[in-house]
């Protein structure tokens, strides 16, 4: 009985934190890669690499204390290959992704150490001439991922515990053809939002208050993506997250960015989102939400890069309630060698709700460290200060990451 | 108009024209890049600082080190010294008629020969100078196509870059 209490309990504090599926390295603008689409499956980014993706996460993400020789690169690394050495055929790209973690907030009485399973995805791709068919399947067990979660059925609300329990989770799931040479991809099924940034900070608000994160804000829809040299962008027609229900809660619109090199080692974007659903999950009312703002990425030397994200957002629920809020993102990613980073980043956000009158503030400074191929450890220091608080609330969040 | 005022003329503008550029050697930092695309996107940049350049006192010419060049990725580097065959045919040039070259140049087209792969083909570039006490600054770019260098370009993973490939180059003179 007392270990059925202590695993509730786990998977009440657990609710409350989402863990990320996510990989997306937008400082790769530091290494000329201002287009994703060469690298990863998803043509504006994120997830499952392709072959010469895998390739370069050794050649140029991995840790390394002296770069090789030229002469003594090798062709393929062979570390580069699904399990680290299985050769596939051209036509199918098999991956896993694996993110586990502890959480630490020491203000915390309940629970300040709480480990964390935050991915175990297995991701399929398939490529026949110009088609791609692509899958991604897990497990997850928390009510983060009931947006995900294909079977067994879950409403947290309606479950004795509050809980979803062990599920199947499908993030993505698409089929897609390539065009004039490969600069235009359309796509259709589960797919990310194209919105902004696509950094793998899901928990950063300008990903969670979008709703565009790369964890579980998939949503079924139609895009267009085209990527050239200087421009890139992709256009989604929203149908709704049939993972979830009743089909009130589904939102139907669009999402959308576009993406321009000013230089070579700078890029400057535009978003714009606008959803809109019978029932809000939460106030049930109906609501459009809307999201549009400015991105940037810019790499002012071979080791530092600058990411940052402004979205202007409201909520409209007419005729009673009509919020106006923000959220902004400014993160700089210093490489001090090759596979080691440090990152710093500040954000702020506000809701619009009745009160808030000063703004949220965040302050994260972490290090990464891509220490085998495939592998990285992650510690992220979470500052944080909402209106409401009255005081910062920290959280130290360690991270494991490896990919099949 | 009488014929020997033309013939002064000409001959004054023709010995201006090639007084121009005459008796410079490179002064200051210099940067010799060249970018080159692929699908969906895909660039690769490659650039060196070290630049050697000659006058003869009738053709100008700038020229490179293969092995100087650093695409920021090892292996790309590699495989880009491979496929120009860098051990055998180890620098690349671009010689331009000094006298085509204006000292105060906005904007302005020039041919020249460039050289790569152990094959020269005439190309045209566009470049911008501008001179004061002495010291010019030269600022040039021109598009060449592999194909007519006879370098084959490979496909690695899946991904092939095209075989037009942008050229720049920016240096100082000094006479």
């Amino acid at each position: 009985m007392r270990f059925v209490r202590s695993s509730l309990k786990f998977l009440a504090v657990a609710v409350l934190l989402s863990g990320s599926s996510a990989f997306a390295y937008p400082w790769m603008v530091k290494h000329n890669y201002g287009a994703c689409g060469t690298c990863h499956v998803d043509p504006s980014g994120g997830g499952q690499l392709t072959s010469y993706g895998r390739a370069q996460a050794d050649v140029l993400v991995q840790w390394k204390l002296h770069k090789p020789p030229v002469d003594k690169e090798q062709e393929v690394p062979r570390s580069a290959n699904f399990l680290w050495f299985l050769e596939l055929p051209d036509v199918v790209n098999l991956s896993g992704n694996f993110r586990d973690g502890v959480l630490v907030r020491p203000a915390t009485t309940a629970m300040p150490v709480i480990p964390l399973i935050m991915a175990t995805d297995l991701y399929a791709t398939i490529n026949v001439d110009r088609f791609v068919f692509h899958a991604a399947g897990g497990f997850g067990f928390r009510n983060e991922v009931a947006k995900a979660i294909v079977a067994p059925g879950c409403n947290p609300v309606t479950t004795s515990t509050g809980q979803c329990g062990p599920s199947f989770v499908s993030r993505e799931f698409w089929a897609g053809a390539k065009f004039a040479d490969e600069a235009v991809m359309v796509r259709a099924g589960r797919l990310n939002l194209p919105f902004g940034l696509r950094n793998y900070e899901h928990t950063s608000w300008v990903r969670a208050l979008t709703l565009t994160d790369i964890n579980v804000d998939q949503q079924v829809g139609v895009a267009v993506s085209y990527n050239s040299e200087t421009l890139r962008g992709e256009v989604m027609g929203i149908a709704g997250n049939f993972q979830t229900g009743p089909d009130a809660y589904r939102e139907r619109g669009y999402s959308a960015f576009a993406e321009y090199a000013i230089k070579p080692n700078a890029y400057v974007g535009l978003s714009s989102l606008i959803a809109a659903s019978k029932a809000d999950p939460a106030t049930l009312a109906a609501t459009t939400r809307h999201a549009h703002g400015l991105f940037a990425r810019v790499a002012p030397t071979e080791n530092f890069a600058l990411l940052a994200e402004a979205d202007l957002l409201a909520w409209v629920s007419l005729p009673s309630t009509d919020r106006l809020g923000f959220a902004a993102w400014l993160q700089g990613d210093y490489e001090i060698m090759q596979g080691l980073h440090v990152i710093g980043t500040l954000e702020g956000s506000s809701q619009g709700n009745a009160g808030e009158t000063v703004p949220s503030l965040g302050g994260w400074l972490s290090a990464s460290w891509y220490l085998l191929p495939h592998c990285e450890l992650r510690l992220d220091n979470i500052l944080r200060k909402s209106p409401s608080a009255s005081a910062v609330d920290y959280s130290l969040l360690v991270m494991f990451h490896f990919f099949l | 108009m009488s014929s020997s005022f033309v013939r002064v003329l000409t001959l004054s503008v023709v010995a201006v024209a090639t007084v121009a550029f005459a008796g410079w050697s490179r002064s200051g930092e210099a940067l010799a890049s060249f970018k080159a695309t692929g699908p969906a996107g895909f660039k690769i940049v490659g650039a060196t600082k070290n630049l050697d350049i000659k006058d003869d006192g009738t053709t100008l010419t700038v020229a490179i080190k293969l092995t100087d060049i650093d695409t920021d990725n090892s292996l790309r580097n590699k495989h880009m010294l491979e496929d120009l065959e860098a051990e055998k045919m180890p620098a690349c040039s671009l010689t331009v008629p000094l006298a085509s070259l204006k000292e105060d140049g906005k904007d302005a087209e020039a041919k020249g020969t460039f050289a790569l792969h152990g094959k020269t083909h005439e190309v045209t570039f566009k470049y911008t100078s501008s001179c004061a006490d002495g010291v010019c600054s030269i600022d040039g770019a021109t598009d060449i196509n592999l194909k007519d260098y006879d370098v084959k370009v490979r496909s690695y993973l899946g991904i092939t870059v095209k075989s037009e490939v942008s050229v720049t180059a920016k240096f100082q003179l000094k006479k």
